[in-house]
């Protein structure tokens, strides 16, 4: 049986153990939290190392992929470099496959059209979904100076994304994550800006990190479609109770549970049994292709 | 070691730099903060203000800054002028800055934005 444990920087309170059967396999899925501690992370990391088919990085990102560059998260990279024998994936390998196919799946099922105001609380862990609203003619707002640094500063280009991603880089490497992102209880914690209701009121779509929404999301959210992954039973029942339409999760749903896109390259790495180095985003998309990956779209 | 002058050319400099940046100006408007600037090895204390976008230098101190910012006069003026990333000394702890982490984020963020 394959092994894959999720190592997150998130609460415990995601914890889940399942086992699933892909591609004639029986896979142990699991997920720890650490609530934020990234001591507690590394050591989980080293104690794992060599003794399961691969590691998920939960939490938090190794790597950002931002108009055709790399940019490097340096608690991440670091967390990823405990492990010397076990791959460690955080899902940046895959964000870029299934979240575009996710978009477009939602225009094919008519859940989106050209126009739409898209919302995303975040676009630099996402780059390539923002690239696909764009394409499809949405008109954008990414939130990351407004939800990730406190500044009421919309940006609507990819280009300023990219700008902004090139001036941060540096502080990327050094900047302790738990500034730029909420881990542990944080997580739980919501934090809604009045200041900022305004861009959840006018979007028609909202979409990016579900930690980063819910955080901020006003009491109401009537009608308006939710595009997102690492989706539980209360983060749905939150999105229910404050009137969205839709929710989209960029994770496919095994067992009623999206998880988390780290969990699922994680699964895609022992299934290829390749080293990571040598496995290409084709590999990921003829997987995903073979084991019929989609998002799962729940309508309330 | 800068004198303590050349330490209010660089908080001048740096205020000047935000004022000619549309971008950043419309950024900070809601962000407004008293920056203390302690130079250790001098003794002084200057204070930034960012107030509606605008950002100025004022002597001495306020009673209740939101950040204070402290190390040697050599560093600060670096900083200021933009010539060395504060990521550098605050980790090896010659920068000490005090006040709220999203602050603390802020600031660097500004800092960012005008040298990087």
């Amino acid at each position: 049986m394959k092994k894959i444990v999720s190592v997150s920087l998130g609460s415990t309170s995601g914890d889940f153990v399942r086992e699933i059967e892909l591609a004639g396999q029986r896979i142990s899925l699991s997920r720890e939290g650490t609530e934020g501690d990234i001591g507690a992370a590394r050591a989980r990391i080293v104690e794992l190392d060599g003794k399961v088919d691969a590691i998920g990085l939960g939490g938090i990102d190794v790597y950002l992929y931002v108009g055709g560059e790399q940019f490097v998260i340096g608690d991440g990279k670091r967390l990823a470099d405990a492990a010397l024998i076990t791959p460690v994936v955080d899902g940046s390998g895959l964000k870029n496959t299934l979240e575009r196919v996710v978009v477009d799946d939602l225009f094919r099922l008519e859940r989106i059209k050209a126009g739409d105001k898209v919302l995303m609380v975040s676009a630099l862990d996402r780059f390539g979904m923002a690239e696909a609203f764009v394409d499809h003619g949405n008109e954008c707002v990414f939130g990351d100076l407004i939800f990730n640094i406190g500044f009421d500063f919309p940006l609507s280009t990819l280009k300023e994304i990219e700008d902004i991603a090139r001036k941060y880089r540096s502080r990327l490497l050094t900047v302790p994550f738990h500034m730029l992102y909420p881990t542990g209880a944080a997580q739980e914690v919501c934090s809604a800006n009045p200041t900022y209701a305004k861009y959840y009121h006018d979007a028609d779509v909202i979409a990016g990190d579900a930690h980063l929404i819910l955080k901020h999301m006003p009491e109401r959210v009537d009608g308006k479609g939710i595009v997102t992954n690492t989706t539980r039973q209360n983060t749905m029942s939150r999105f229910a109770e404050a009137g969205a339409a839709w929710v989209m999760t960029t994770t496919p749903n095994i067992d009623g549970l999206s998880s988390g896109t780290n969990v699922m390259e994680a699964v895609l790495v022992a299934l290829l049994e390749k080293p990571t180095s040598e496995i290409t985003a084709d590999d990921y998309s003829t997987l995903i292709e073979q084991l019929s990956w989609r998002g799962s779209l729940t309508v309330f | 070691m800068a004198t303590s002058q050349e330490v209010v050319d660089s908080l001048e400099s740096f205020a000047l730099s935000c004022k000619e940046n549309d971008r950043l100006t419309v950024m900070i408007k809601d962000w407004n903060r008293v920056l203390r600037v302690e130079a250790t090895d001098l003794g002084t204390v200057n204070s930034l203000v960012t107030s509606g976008g605008d950002v100025s230098v004022k002597d001495g101190a306020f009673e209740t800054p939101d950040l204070v910012i402290q190390s040697d006069s050599d560093t600060l003026t670096q900083v200021f002028y933009g010539e060395l990333s504060p990521n550098e000394p605050y980790n090896d702890g010659s920068l000490r800055i005090k006040g709220s982490e999203e602050d603390i984020v802020r600031l660097d963020f500004v800092i960012a934005m005008l040298w990087e």
